[in-house]
C-alpha cells in the first residue's frame, strides 16, 4: 500500500510540474472569463449556457491533460526508461500499474478541481448578471454531482490510457486508440439506442453493437451536462449505480492492464 | 552465494520469429562480498543479464536467483541497487525527492533518509544540486545521483551496468573509490564495463561474455598470465580465438 | 501454490466482473428512465455558425446531427412541440452542413410534416437538396407533394412536379408531368390526386403514413364516384341534382360513399365537395 502511495505521489508531482498543465489551466481560465461574456450573447436559458459551457471546459481540460500529459507520462516510463529506476526498487508490477493510476487520478482530479471551481464562479458571475434566467430548481450540488461525474469519466478514460499504453509499443498508437475509445464511448448509447429501435438490424451487426457496448464504457451515463444546466433533480440510487458501474470499469481495466504489464518485456 | 545464475537463456523475439539466443546456457555464481566485473564486446548480452537479475525481462531458461529467492519475487530486491545504463529520471523531481522515493521504497525512516542523502550528495559532489530539478543537471551529474539512488539504501548487493560511462575522469575516480568502499564494507558489487582499466583497477574476479556465452569466468590474475601482457590483451585475445571457432562453426553449418 | 494464487486472484476478478454486469444492467435501466435523455437537443446555433465550428467536418457533423435526430424519431416517443423544434432543427443544420445528404431530406419528408405539422421546414430542406442534387427528382416531387396534400396549394404543387419531371426517368417523367398538368386543371383535377397519392404510397414504409395517405385515396375516390354519378345525372336528367340524395333515390348509384374523414360530402354547384 505504502509503495503504492509513493509512486502515485512521485507520478503526481512529476505531472503537476510539467508546464502543459499550467498551459491546460490558462486555457481554461481564459474560457471560464469567455463564458461569462458568451453566455449574455443568449437570450433565454443563459444560465444554462453559461453551466453547459463551464463543464464543457471542465471535461475538454481534463481530456486535455489526459491526452497531453497523462499518455506521455505513462509512455515516457517505457520509451525513456525512467521505468528502471521504479522497478529495479522493492516495487511489484502490480503495485507500479495501480500506483501510477493514482498518481495520474490524482492529476486529473486536481485539474477538474480547480477547474470545477473556476467554473463555479463563472457560473455565479453570468447568474448575478441575469438573475431572471436562473433556472427554477438549480442547485449547487447538482453543479457539483456534474463535476464528479466528469471527473469518473476522465478517471475511465486515464484507466483505457493506460491499458494501450501497457499494450503499445508507441505512445502515438496509444493516443489513437484511446482517442478512438473514448468517441465509442461518448456514441455507444446512441447507436445502440438508434439500431434497437429500428426494425430491420442485421442479426450479427447487432450482436456486435451489443459486445462493444460491453467492452467500452458508456460515458454518456456519467454526462450530467444538462441535468446541471437545468437543476434537473436526480435519483441518488441511479447516481450510485452509474457510480459502481465506472469504478467497476475502472478496476477492471486497471487488472487488465496489470495483467498484460506483468508480461511485457521491458527491454 | 549472493546471485546465482543457472543455465540461463534468453531469445529475443524479432517479427514473431526468434532470433539468436542473446544470452545461451549461463551459468555464474557470484559470491556475498566480492566486486565482480563483467566484460564483453557491445552487444554481448551484459545488459541482458543484468535486466533478468532485475526481473526487468524473463529468461526462456534457467533461472536467476539473488539470496536464495527467484529474482521475480519483488522482495529480492530490498537489497538491491541498481544503476541503470544511461540512466533517466522524471525530470520535473529534485535529486532529494528521487532519492527519498528511493529510500522509502526501501522501507527506510525519514530521518534515516535525509541523513543518508546529504552523505550520499556530499560524497558525489552533488550537494549543491539537492533541490534543483534534474531537467537541469548535466549528463555527468544524472548519471552521479542514478548512483546515489541504486545506493540509498545501503543495499547489500549493487548492480552496476556501465557506471563510468558519461562520466569525466573525476567522476570515475568517484564511482571507482566508492566501489572500493562497498568491497570493504562487504558490499557485493556486480558490474559491466568495457573500460578495462576499470574492471582490472576494482575487480576479485571477472567474467567474460561474448555473443551470449560465457568465455571466462575466474580471477583477475589466473587469466592474465595465460596470455601474458595486460588485460586488454587477454581480453583481446579470448573475444578472437572464440570469433574464429565461432566464425568456423558457421562455415561448417552453412 | 501457484494454482492458489491464481485463484486468489481470479475470485475478485470474478466479483468485479459480476459486479459490473449488475451495474451495467442497472445504468441501462436508468438510462432508459432518464426522460430528459429522450427529448431531442439541438444546440442553439445559427447554420452559420455550425459551419464555423464544424471545419473540416461538416461531413462527419452532418452524420451526427442526423443521427441524434433519427434517434429520436426512432424512439416512438410522442414528444412535445419542443421536441420537434429540436428535430427540425437539427435536421435543418444537417442539411445545411451536407445539403448532398439524401437521408436528411428523406427522414425530414418522412415525418416533419406528418407527425409535427413543420411544413415550411420540411420545404426549406427539400428546396436546399433539390438545388444541389440536380440530378435527384425526388425532392421536387417530394415538395409537389407536400404543397398539394399538406398546404392545399395545387398552382404550386403542379409547377414542383413539372420541374421534377424534368429531372426524372422518362418512365416517371411522363406520370408526372400529365400529374402536373392535371392538378393545375381543374377538371381533371381529383383523378391526378389519386395517382399522384397512389404512387406516394407505394413510395411509403411507416404504417402511420400509409393509413393517412389510404384516408386521402379513399376520399378522392368517393368524390370521383360522386362526380362521375352527378355528372351522367345531368346528361339523363337536364338539371342538377337537388343533393347527392337525388342520385340515390333515382338510381344512378347504389349508396353514396362515406368519407373516411368524417364529414359526408356535399353538393355545391355542380361539384363534390369533400
Amino acid at each position: 500500500m505504502e509503495q503504492i502511495w509513493l509512486l502515485a505521489k512521485i507520478t503526481y508531482k512529476e505531472g503537476v510540474r510539467n508546464r502543459i498543465l499550467l498551459g491546460v489551466l490558462l486555457v481554461a481560465l481564459l474560457f471560464s472569463a469567455f463564458n461569462v461574456i458568451f453566455s449574455q450573447m443568449f437570450a433565454h436559458d443563459l444560465s444554462k449556457v453559461s453551466v453547459d459551457l463551464g463543464l464543457s471546459t471542465v471535461s475538454i481540460a481534463g481530456l486535455a491533460v489526459i491526452f497531453f500529459m497523462g499518455i506521455n507520462l505513462l509512455a515516457r516510463d517505457f520509451e525513456k526508461r525512467t521505468i528502471y529506476m521504479v522497478l529495479s526498487r522493492p516495487i511489484a508490477r502490480w503495485q507500479y500499474v495501480v500506483g501510477k493510476y493514482v498518481g495520474l487520478s490524482l492529476m486529473v482530479g486536481t485539474a477538474v478541481a480547480i477547474l470545477g471551481l473556476f467554473t463555479a464562479a463563472g457560473v455565479k458571475t453570468s447568474m448575478l448578471m441575469a438573475p431572471n434566467f436562473i433556472p427554477q430548481n438549480y442547485s449547487w450540488l447538482v453543479f457539483a454531482a456534474a463535476v464528479c461525474f466528469s471527473l469518473l469519466s476522465l478517471m475511465i478514460i486515464t484507466a483505457l490510457a493506460q491499458l494501450f499504453t501497457c499494450l503499445a509499443t508507441s505512445s502515438y498508437i496509444a493516443l489513437l486508440v484511446t482517442a478512438c475509445a473514448y468517441f465509442i464511448g461518448q456514441n455507444v448509447e446512441l447507436v445502440r439506442k438508434t439500431l434497437l429501435d429500428s426494425a430491420e438490424v442485421n442479426r450479427y451487426y447487432a450482436i456486435m453493437i451489443e459486445g462493444i457496448t460491453w467492452l467500452f464504457p458508456n460515458l454518456q451515463a456519467f454526462d450530467m451536462k444538462t441535468a446541471a444546466g437545468y437543476g434537473l433533480p436526480m435519483n441518488t440510487v441511479s447516481l450510485c449505480w452509474t457510480a459502481v458501474y465506472g469504478l467497476s470499469y475502472i478496476a477492471i481495466t486497471v487488472s487488465l492492464s496489470v495483467f498484460f504489464f506483468q508480461r511485457r518485456e521491458l527491454t | 552465494m549472493t546471485i546465482k545464475i543457472e543455465k540461463l537463456k534468453k531469445t529475443y523475439r524479432k517479427n514473431l520469429r526468434f532470433s539468436k539466443p542473446a544470452v545461451d546456457d549461463l551459468t555464474l555464481l557470484i559470491e556475498s562480498g566480492e566486486a565482480f566485473g563483467f566484460l564483453g564486446p557491445n552487444g554481448a548480452g551484459k545488459s541482458t543479464v543484468i535486466k533478468i537479475l532485475l526481473n526487468f525481462i524473463q529468461p526462456s531458461a534457467g533461472a536467476a536467483t539473488i539470496n536464495g529467492f527467484l529474482v521475480s519475487n519483488p522482495a529480492v530486491r530490498r537489497n538491491v541497487g541498481y544503476l541503470p545504463e544511461n540512466p533517466y529520471f522524471y525530470d520535473h523531481l529534485t535529486a532529494e525527492e528521487l532519492l527519498t522515493f528511493g529510500g522509502k521504497a526501501a522501507g527506510m525512516g525519514k530521518a534515516q533518509i535525509a541523513k543518508r542523502i546529504d552523505e550520499l550528495l556530499e560524497r558525489l559532489k552533488l550537494s549543491h544540486a539537492k533541490k534543483q530539478r534534474l531537467r537541469t543537471y548535466s549528463k555527468g551529474m544524472v548519471q552521479r545521483t542514478g548512483l546515489a539512488l541504486a545506493l540509498i539504501h545501503k543495499p547489500q548487493i549493487c548492480i552496476l551496468d556501465e557506471p563510468m560511462s558519461g562520466l569525466d575522469p573525476m567522476g570515475r575516480r568517484l564511482v571507482a573509490d566508492l566501489i572500493v568502499e562497498m568491497r570493504k564494507n562487504g558490499q557485493t558489487v556486480f558490474f559491466s564495463s568495457h573500460i578495462l582499466s576499470d574492471i582490472e583497477r576494482l575487480c576479485d574476479r571477472v567474467g567474460i561474455l561474448n555473443r551470449g556465452r560465457l568465455l571466462y569466468c575466474g580471477g583477475l590474475k589466473d587469466l592474465l598470465p595465460a596470455t601474458g601482457g595486460g588485460l586488454e590483451q587477454a581480453f583481446i585475445g579470448l573475444i578472437e580465438k572464440d570469433e574464429r571457432e565461432q566464425h568456423g562453426a558457421d562455415l561448417a553449418a552453412g | 501454490m501457484k494454482a492458489a494464487k491464481f485463484f486468489g486472484s481470479l475470485l475478485p476478478l470474478a466479483m468485479l466482473l459480476t459486479l459490473y454486469t449488475v451495474a451495467r444492467f442497472r445504468v441501462d435501466e436508468i438510462r432508459a428512465d432518464y426522460s430528459y435523455r429522450l427529448h431531442a437537443a439541438a444546440l442553439p446555433v445559427s447554420t452559420e455558425m455550425m459551419k464555423a465550428i464544424a471545419g473540416e467536418f461538416k461531413g462527419l457533423a452532418a452524420d451526427y446531427l442526423l443521427l441524434e435526430a433519427a434517434s429520436f424519431i426512432g424512439s416512438k416517443e410522442k414528444g412535445t412541440p419542443g421536441d420537434w423544434d429540436a428535430v427540425a432543427r437539427l435536421l435543418d443544420q444537417s442539411s445545411s452542413l451536407d445539403p448532398y445528404f439524401r437521408s436528411t431530406y428523406l427522414l425530414a419528408q418522412a415525418n416533419l410534416p406528418w407527425r409535427a405539422q413543420k411544413y415550411s421546414e420540411t420545404l426549406t430542406i427539400l428546396e436546399r437538396s433539390k438545388k444541389h442534387l440536380t440530378w435527384d427528382w425526388l425532392p421536387g416531387f417530394f415538395m409537389g407533394f407536400d404543397y398539394y396534400f399538406f398546404l392545399k396549394d395545387n398552382f404550386r404543387a403542379s409547377k414542383e412536379l413539372m420541374e421534377a419531371s424534368k429531372r426524372s426517368d422518362p418512365v416517371s417523367s411522363i406520370s408526372l408531368s400529365s400529374w402536373a398538368a392535371r392538378l393545375a386543371s381543374k377538371a381533371g383535377q381529383v383523378s391526378a390526386a389519386i395517382d399522384f397519392l397512389s404512387s406516394i404510397y407505394e413510395k411509403t414504409d411507416d404504417e402511420g403514413t400509409r393509413d393517412l395517405l389510404m384516408q386521402r385515396i379513399m376520399t378522392l375516390r368517393g368524390a370521383e364516384t360522386l362526380q362521375s354519378a352527378v355528372d351522367s345525372f345531368v346528361a339523363q336528367f337536364g338539371r342538377m341534382p337537388d343533393g347527392l340524395d337525388e342520385l340515390v333515390v333515382t338510381g344512378i348509384i347504389p349508396v353514396i360513399p362515406s368519407n373516411p374523414y368524417g364529414r359526408p360530402f356535399t353538393l355545391k354547384d355542380g361539384t363534390v365537395e369533400y
